[in-house]
């Protein structure tokens, strides 16, 4: 037992006859010492797995005091047995040390932090997918990647268009009908360009929404051509709706929610907010407005600026910006907090820009309403508690080499009790009010994601 | 010869400490701290006072040049302060000697006339001036010894910004028990890189957040540790922009907040109004706004203050170098250490 942790690389062992003349406290302390050398050396398994089988090569005939900790898990009996050395190598023999030794710095144990981020079995990237991604479709996955589009709405827009040119040149393969050809290429198409770029809420709605009207698809037999024009009707049909129209119904609710000399505060800047900001300015109401930087926002602030510039010149909006550590500094002075919305659940929590969530929460603390604005094509059918369910929509996580975790969390969830309104196309609704409204509008349960 | 010389060191550190002030020229408070100290100490040395009200009158008068000089900074007033509180008591102690009745009360009604010339209450001073600076420079450690009491094993801990106190309170912790630790990283100066790298040495297992993210990993926190740049007289802390809302969130997940404080880090100063202002400072906010955008910037305020406000409701526990204590106990800690002007 004890030229085993030695073997590990413990302090040398005294000549034996040292040994036998010692006290029994001094033995004790230096089996202690062993002992945890011996546990700081070896990883658990390691231990495990290599039994004592040296004890034959145990040059200390007779040490009175054993060293070994006990490897059976779960035993926690702290008495001291006194066993002679030559003594049976797998016996369990008890522990001197404290089992709380158990947790000790022990490098092996993973962290509890770092295992949230750790990718999961199978979402490697494959690279040989890509070669067999139609080209289009590389492209908007390469610019979605690298920010080059940036917002959810145009990113959902810049795919549906990829899969527009892609249906106008599918060529039907042999051997299926028209329907079920399309559907099968289609999937795998957006399953591999899954692996280039992370999909939004709304570009994987849209997919769903096309791949189930496909689905549906009458299977009789029909000129391609027609199929081809229905499926692009059908999803300009979808753009238009769904999106164009959606955030021109948004801004027409939110106009009531924007006064004169209001102090506004805004975080994750989406389509739909930028577009209630400038047309309220463009319809003279004069309000302040205090956008909330992060390091990640800055290309987002040069747009905002871009936009209104106008107003800006001529002191309708005043606009200051302030980072994201001192929001609270200018909390108080705020009669609202306005968000985009990434996506809404379920159980009312809505998804937005990391920093959201924070932000809502002193809000409410000060008694400031928290408005979202998202439309409903971005609901999807989940319920996430936290970030975690939505690691898919995020970009994979890479440890730097100094070992410390640096995660990029670009989403988060704001919990349904601190969201005040969500203004959505259809109407301005309580945040865990939208799963009911839209079970009722659509008449039938969402495809779940 | 010798006295004018002690005399122009001492006014030659002042005015160093002084344009430093003035020029943000300073990392830390603790460098601040001392250098007041040493400075104090040159004065005490010199020939310039004769009694005991003189050098409370100097000491009195350094500090409010040395608080106009950097509003912000409270470590130098602070520490000049605690040397009139611990005059007061010298020069008691030197008085009352022989006498049975050694209990003297500062506060008492007799007004105590502290222009007396009194011997040896020079090498008093000079002494007790020794002590504080034993005790500046071991803050961070004698903190450090209380974190096997709060720090459990498999604890995830929470800290904001980098704090040496907390760096030395949580290397010694991770001695005992394994722990891990989730920095987060605030504006305007995003300092958490150091820290990170500096614990991963020391084999505890670390994460590295932006503030926006707090929120999110707020859940599996087991306790906030955090360092502070002031603590205000009412219990609050004047802390690193940031550090509110996190604790606010905090709060909402019901995570225990511990903040470690050095003595010369408590301030008898109030925040002002019902709205909580504090003196803060700001800074370029050149991490938020490019340079390059700055012809669009022109109708754009940008503010980029340093230091936030925090309630004393949001903190758990205060672990100074003397001691834990609850924030409501502060005003006890403030009598003893400063005297009511």
């Amino acid at each position: 037992m004890l030229s085993e942790s030695k073997k590990s690389g413990s302090p040398p062992r005294p000549p034996p006859s040292e040994d036998i003349s010692r006290d029994d406290v001094r033995a004790q302390r230096e089996a202690k010492k062993l002992a945890k050398a011996a546990r700081k050396n070896k990883s658990f398994k390691g231990k495990l797995a290599n039994p004592p089988t040296s004890t034959s090569e145990n040059e200390h005939p007779v040490v009175p005091y054993p060293a070994q900790k006990s490897l059976k898990t779960g035993t926690t009996s702290r008495a001291l047995e006194v066993k002679p050395a030559e003594a049976n190598p797998s016996s369990q023999s008890v522990s001197i040390g404290v089992s709380a030794d158990l947790l000790k710095s022990d490098s092996s144990s993973p962290s509890v932090i770092h295992s949230l981020f750790k990718p999961k079995k199978g979402k490697e990237l494959a690279q040989s997918n890509v070669s067999k991604l139609y080209p289009p479709f590389y492209n908007v996955g390469l610019k979605v990647r690298n920010n080059v589009i940036r917002g959810a709405n145009s990113q959902c827009v810049k795919l549906l268009d990829a899969i527009k040119d892609y249906v106008r040149c599918y060529d039907v393969p042999p051997g299926t009908t028209f329907k079920h050809g399309l559907f099968a290429d289609l999937e795998g198409n957006m399953e591999n360009l899954k692996t280039v770029c992370s999909f939004s809420i709304s570009m994987s709605n849209a997919v769903q929404f096309l791949l189930f009207y496909l689905h549906n698809m009458p299977d009789d037999d029909g000129k391609v051509i027609d199929f081809k024009n229905e499926i692009l009707d059908v999803i300009d049909q979808y753009i238009v709706e769904k999106i164009e129209k959606a955030v021109e119904a948004i801004v027409l609710y939110g106009l009531e929610k924007i006064n004169e000399g209001d102090k506004i505060m805004v975080y994750s800047i989406t389509e739909a907010l930028m577009s209630l900001l400038v047309k309220a300015a463009e319809d003279g109401i004069s309000y302040e407005l205090i956008l909330i930087q992060t390091r990640e926002t800055k290309v987002e602030l040069a747009d905002v600026l871009e936009k209104l510039k106008k107003p800006t010149s001529d002191q309708t909006v005043r606009v200051s910006a302030v980072n994201f550590s001192s929001a609270l500094y200018k909390i108080r002075s705020c009669s609202k907090l306005l968000m985009g919305g990434h996506g809404l659940f379920t159980n009312g929590g809505v998804m937005a820009q990391s920093g959201s969530g924070q932000l809502a929460l002193v809000a409410d603390t000060y008694n400031k309403p928290v408005v979202f604005l998202c439309e409903t094509f971005k609901f999807c059918d989940r319920s996430p508690l936290d970030f975690l369910p939505l690691e898919e929509y995020m970009p994979e996580q890479f440890q730097t080499e100094d070992d410390f975790l640096e995660p990029k969390l670009i989403y988060d969830v704001t919990p349904s009790n601190l969201v005040t309104v969500v203004i959505t196309d259809i109407d301005m609704l309580p945040s865990n009010g939208l799963a009911a409204t839209l079970r009722v509008q659509e008449g039938s349960t969402p495809a779940k994601l | 010869m010798a006295n004018a010389s002690k005399e122009s060191q001492y006014i030659i550190l002042l005015q160093q400490l002084e344009i430093s002030l003035k020029r943000g020229r300073y990392v830390r408070s603790h460098e601040l701290a001392t250098r007041t100290l040493r400075l104090a100490e040159k004065y005490v040395q010199s020939d310039s006072w004769k009694n005991a009200e003189e050098v409370m009158q100097w000491l009195e008068n350094t500090a409010d040049r040395l608080t106009k000089a950097a509003v912000s900074e409270s470590a130098p007033s602070n520490v000049l302060k605690r040397l009139i509180k611990t005059v007061q008591e010298d020069f008691m102690t030197r008085k009352n000697q022989g006498r049975m009745h050694t209990i003297s009360r500062l506060d008492s009604d007799t007004k105590v006339d502290y222009s007396e010339e009194l011997p040896d209450l020079r090498s008093d001073i000079l002494g007790a001036i020794l002590d504080l600076s034993s005790e500046l420079e071991n803050g961070a450690e004698s903190i450090a010894e209380d974190a096997e009491k709060h720090i459990n094993a498999n604890e995830v801990i929470m800290t904001i910004g980098r704090s040496r106190t907390v760096e030395a309170f949580l290397k010694r912790a991770a001695k005992i028990n394994k722990l891990e630790v989730i920095i987060v990283k605030c504006g305007p100066f995003y300092q958490g890189k150091d820290l990170a790298k500096s614990l991963t040495k020391s084999k505890i297992k670390t994460t590295l957040i932006n503030d926006t993210a707090a929120f999110s990993m707020m859940s599996r926190v087991d306790k906030i540790v955090i360092g502070t740049h002031t603590v205000l007289a009412n219990g609050g802390l004047k802390a690193i922009a940031g550090c509110h809302q996190i604790l606010l969130t905090a709060k909402y997940f019901n995570v225990p907040v511990l903040v470690l404080a050095a003595s010369y880090k408590l301030s008898p100063e109030y925040p002002f109004s019902a709205e909580m202002k504090i003196t803060n400072r700001f800074v370029s906010p050149e991490e938020l706004i490019d340079y390059k955008d700055g012809d669009m910037i022109d109708n754009v305020q940008v503010y980029a203050p340093v230091f936030d406000y925090v309630p004393p409701e949001l903190v758990s526990l205060f672990i100074f170098n003397m001691g834990s204590h609850a924030p409501s106990y502060i005003h006890r800690l403030l009598h003893d250490t400063y005297t009511q002007t």
